[in-house]
């Protein structure tokens, strides 16, 4: 399957590995060539401007991510779920880990959009917050 | 569709009846992928038992579907040929006609397309037979079974028949759930009814299933075709066909396959060709109005000819075997007369009393509402009397939350959601259920008092979902 | 002023919300289901209101943020009401639950959305087993109706939502064996690419397609196959997987029948209506705006074409005539399809019919230039647009036609 695309987790890189992303700055979405050089250092191929570069540092030392899912609601009469999200983005790496937690986290209406339901989620520091509100 | 005409046919007289399907649902089998058509009896060969059923048929289901309140559409059909040898063929089937007292009238081109103005251009002249139509063959076999539920007879699901024993008092039969002692067998077992007859030690019949696949395309293009369009007889089957169904989509098809197993999949093969012979009728491109595909089977005999009758060497049991098109059409004349050969039987063994039909038979049968054949007036009384018809589940058909939960509260009920989309057609539109299929879970879930994660598309291991997301893992 | 609006989705409450802004009296939203938002309560995922609240927000706050806007303004909504029938002169046939409606307003704006195609559109042969979903219905289970649709999943398609799925099943702790994709390139946003299918090691074939299902009760596997340059299936080199559901992201439709119904032209390349700069249709007082017009790329465009149709319902005068807006040559979908003549810059928005590196985009009229614009690149998956500026199209009469094209010999 020569079509096939496969890239693996970024933050296991290890000097002189190198690495296809799309840039997600902007539309354009250039295919950044990106080779770790050492330490926090990489080179990059193929970018059209410098922000190529940023989102390839970024993504090479410390990649992050939003998290959003849905917990388990209680008391509602219409809405079994309630959609929450993390109030900052946090590494990469962390994602699965963190989904699986959440999952066994519930709420209890009435429940306010941006309420806290979790501060400092696994020490991450970021808190789990509501992402809409159920009343009844 | 033999079996639930038979089952009513029964419910008239004073004895116990009982319904057997090894599916989840009535109608299961070939009743719920076929072409859906009434044929005016034209085509089979003068003499056979087809050839007489399937006019008698016609003719019942004319008072018949009154009765049960089933949907007809009295189009017409008419044989398309393309060239001379096609046009030869017509004239047999012209003449195959008159010795059926079927009315046909041969066609030229000009008058072809003064009633198809959209038929190809190598369409020279056809067949046009006023008497055909088109059927709602689902509603059609819930109707059947309904109105002999009503008039006292009973209905097992799901169980299917493993052997039959002769007893003293007639016929032990195994199934995969029981034993049950009955006086009278009734075979209507479709593709497998050669199976049932081998159970009953016969073994002369054979049945090979002949596949056909089908598109369903888009309402928008449902004007295309006025009448039933078939092409000119060829060999196997009556070819590829251009119809509507009776809820106006187009629907073409079948091709035919004979298969050593029944195998209910469709092939790309399959599928090109089916768009392949519509075009020679319509030229237009199909492809671009798909909605679904499905394929039927259709139970093709050794003899060529259906089968009906009491079984050779088993007393007490009944066959309707063989029953391929035009077994829909026939349906309620193959269940008369099966019925009568029954008649006759207890007349001369001197049961009389139980061939006098019942004082409280109720030939009738009605579903509840339809919205959509409803006037204004009578949709907002019904929305009035009861909110969940004023609330629409399938955007598609237009259909309320209220039929949907008559559909399950009628007898016989739906358990899923291929039952629901029988009775009462949501999923069957442009967005096959993409819109409403969570909704149907849901109302399905609380008619039945049982979580959302039981609900299965057609009973047993069709589950649509593994379970609540957010319980631990193993609970349902 | 009376002005009803259909949908209550982002694109019907940005309506509402600047028909009222603008002075309309009465402003009425009927919305089909028990709650405002139309798929945005089911897109739990961030990306939204960049543009239209200048902030990164989920689809639920995203909804919950115009819902507040909605009921402040004081538009009036009626919920589980569903248009049945539209006519012509803006009378509408309304299904509640307290009995059906009939109503003539001053204006009319679909806010109608877009369905997904489902399988039978794209006729993947094989059984017919439970386990085959859209990508929109399978996330409405799970993140609305809290379901587990299935343990193991191949998806056909690399649509947005296909894509965002994918993520999702993976966060759930379940199994996505590949993206199958027919055209040679993403059908979503390179974003998704990365964020949804590589963050994960998620495989994307790209020029592949599902050549069939099978399963009898439940899906057991799904074949996939590479296809020729003609979209052929090369089943030599079918593969098998072995999973519970195939998830089908494979392009969205505007819901467009009952803007057919109403006597609207519609427009072949988009298949809704067609649609002038105000996303007026072709009858004086009605408007179709956001997904039930053209596929857009995310809510905030969707919800901005709403703003400007609900601000133009009460404030337009009537026009003085139209001309017409083609595409051509590599340009797959032009919005607006008519152009109102006035004198003010147009904005035409439009999707490229295959990727394009560098292509220069040129507006024409009766054989003179409007505008000409050099692109970085073009994707099928984005809506771009190109403005054109009001003293070039002075010389644009009614009836006219104004052509959008790429100029030969740019792009690679």
């Amino acid at each position: 399957m020569d079509k096939e695309e496969r890239s693996g987790q970024i933050s296991n890189l290890s000097p002189g590995d190198g690495i296809t992303l799309t840039c997600i700055t902007c539309p354009v979405g250039c295919e950044l060539e990106v080779t770790l050089e050492g330490e926090g250092e990489v080179r990059v191929l193929n970018n059209r401007c410098p922000r190529g570069v940023d989102y390839a540092v970024q993504e090479t030392t410390a990649p992050e991510r939003t998290f959003t899912s849905t917990v388990k609601l209680r008391g509602s009469s219409l809405e079994r779920r309630l959609p929450v999200r993390l109030d900052r983005v946090i590494a990469k790496a962390r994602l699965l880990e963190v989904a699986e937690y959440v999952r066994t986290l519930e709420a209890q209406v009435p429940v306010t959009m941006g309420d806290v339901l979790q501060d400092d989620l696994l020490k991450l520091g970021a808190n789990l917050v509501a992402s809409r509100s159920v009343k009844e | 569709m033999v079996g639930a005409a038979i089952f009513r046919e029964l419910c008239r007289f004073p004895l116990r009846v009982l319904l057997l399907d090894q599916l989840h649902d009535v109608g299961g089998g070939a009743s719920r992928a076929n072409t859906a058509i009434l044929h005016g009896g034209f085509d089979p060969l003068p003499g056979t038992l087809m050839s007489s059923l399937n006019v008698e048929g016609l003719r019942l289901w004319s008072s018949w579907s009154r009765q049960l309140d089933v949907e007809v559409e009295w189009c017409g059909s008419l044989v398309l040929a393309t060239d001379d040898e096609e046009l030869a063929a017509i004239g047999d089937l012209c003449l195959r006609g008159r010795k059926a007292r079927v009315p046909t009238v041969f066609l030229l081109r000009d008058a072809l397309l003064n009633r198809e103005p959209n038929l190809a251009a190598e369409v020279k002249g056809g067949l046009f037979a006023p008497v055909s139509g088109l059927i709602n063959p689902f509603q059609a076999v819930i109707a059947l079974v309904g109105n002999g539920l009503a008039n006292g007879g009973e209905l097992a699901l799901g169980e299917r028949v493993l052997g039959l024993r002769k007893i003293p008092e007639g016929i032990e039969v195994q199934t995969s759930k029981r034993t049950l002692p009955t006086r009278f067998l009734f075979n209507a077992a479709g593709v497998e009814a050669d199976h049932l007859m081998h159970l009953a030690g016969e073994d002369w019949f054979s049945i090979t299933p002949r596949r056909g696949q089908y598109h369903v395309l888009d309402k928008s293009i449902g004007h295309l075709v006025r009448h039933v369009l078939f092409p000119a007889p060829r060999k196997l089957g009556k070819g590829i066909v251009v119809t509507r169904t009776i809820h106006g989509n187009l629907m073409i098809g079948p091709n035919a396959e004979d298969l050593d197993e029944s195998d209910l999949l469709t092939t790309r093969e399959g599928l090109q060709a089916v768009l392949a012979g519509a075009k020679k009728l319509i030229p237009f491109p199909f492809e671009r109005y798909l909605v679904a595909q499905f394929s039927g089977l259709r139970a093709v005999s050794s003899t060529g000819d259906f089968h009906l009758g009491p079984a050779h060497a088993f007393p007490g049991v009944f066959h309707a075997a063989g029953i391929k098109s035009p077994g829909l059409t026939a349906a309620p004349a193959i269940a008369r007369r099966l019925v009568e050969m029954w008649q006759e039987r207890m007349d001369l063994a001197g049961h009389k009393e139980v061939i006098a039909q019942k004082m409280d038979w109720d030939p009738t049968f009605r579903f509840p509402p339809k919205l959509s054949e409803c006037s204004l007036g009578d949709r907002d009384r019904l929305i009035r009397e009861n909110p969940s018809y004023g609330r629409i589940v399938c955007r598609c058909e237009g259909i309320s939350e209220g039929e949907v939960r008559e559909a399950i509260r009628m007898q016989p009920g739906a358990t899923d959601l291929d039952g629901i989309k029988r009775r009462c057609r949501p999923t069957t539109g442009r967005c096959q259920g993409g819109f409403c299929t969570p909704r149907l879970v849901e109302i399905l879930a609380q008619e039945r008092g049982a979580p959302l994660s039981s609900i299965t598309k057609f009973g047993e291991a069709s589950r649509l979902t593994w379970r609540d997301n957010r319980e631990p893992s193993g609970c349902e | 002023m009376r002005v009803t609006v259909i949908g209550g989705g982002p694109a019907g409450m940005a309506a509402a919300l600047s028909a009222k802004r603008a002075g309309a009296e009465e402003v009425l939203l009927l919305e089909r289901a028990e709650r405002l938002g139309g798929v945005l309560p089911q897109c739990i995922h961030t990306g939204f209101g960049v543009s239209y609240f200048k902030e990164d927000l989920t689809g639920p706050e995203f909804a919950e943020r115009l819902e507040r806007l909605v009921a402040k303004a004081g538009v009036e909504v009626w919920l589980n009401s569903i248009a049945l029938q539209a006519f012509p002169d803006r009378q509408l046939l309304v299904s509640t639950r307290l009995g059906l409606r009939a109503l003539r307003p001053d204006v009319l704006i679909f806010a109608v959305g877009a369905r997904e195609r489902p399988r039978g559109a794209i006729a993947i042969p094989g059984d017919r087993p439970a386990g085959v979903f859209t990508a929109g219905t399978a996330q409405y289970m799970t993140n609305i109706q809290g379901l587990q649709v299935g343990r193991e999943f191949f998806i056909l398609g690399s649509g947005d939502i296909g894509l965002i799925m994918a993520r999702r099943f993976t966060l759930e702790g379940l199994i996505v064996h590949g993206v199958a994709e027919l055209m040679p390139f993403p059908g979503g946003l390179s974003r998704n690419v990365q964020q949804c299918l590589r963050d994960y090691a998620i495989p994307l074939y790209l020029s592949h397609t599902v050549t069939g299902v099978r399963g009898k009760q439940r899906v057991e596997a799904v074949t996939v196959a590479p296809v020729d340059p003609n979209g052929y299936p090369l089943r030599d080199q079918e593969r098998t997987y072995a999973v519970d559901s195939l998830i089908l992201s494979v392009g969205l439709l505007p819901e467009a029948e009952l803007l057919r119904q109403a006597g609207l032209t519609m427009a072949p390349e988009t298949g809704g209506p067609a649609v002038d700069q105000y996303y007026q249709c072709e009858r004086e007082g009605i408007f179709a705006v956001g997904n039930g017009v053209a596929i857009w790329d995310l809510a905030d465009n969707v919800a901005e074409t709403a703003e400007v149709a609900g601000r133009a319902a009460v404030l337009c005068p009537p026009g003085r005539g139209w001309a017409r807006v083609e595409g051509r040559g590599g340009i797959r979908v032009v919005i607006p399809q008519r152009w109102r003549l006035e004198d003010r810059d147009l904005v035409l928005h439009f999707r490229a019919g295959k990727p394009t590196i560098a292509p220069r985009l040129r507006v024409t009229c009766k054989g003179q230039l409007l505008a000409r614009r050099g692109y970085a690149a073009l994707r099928p998956a984005e809506m771009e647009e190109i403005r054109i500026p009001a003293e070039k199209l002075a010389m644009v009469e009614a009836g006219d036609l104004v052509v959008l094209e790429l100029e030969e010999g740019s792009g690679g």
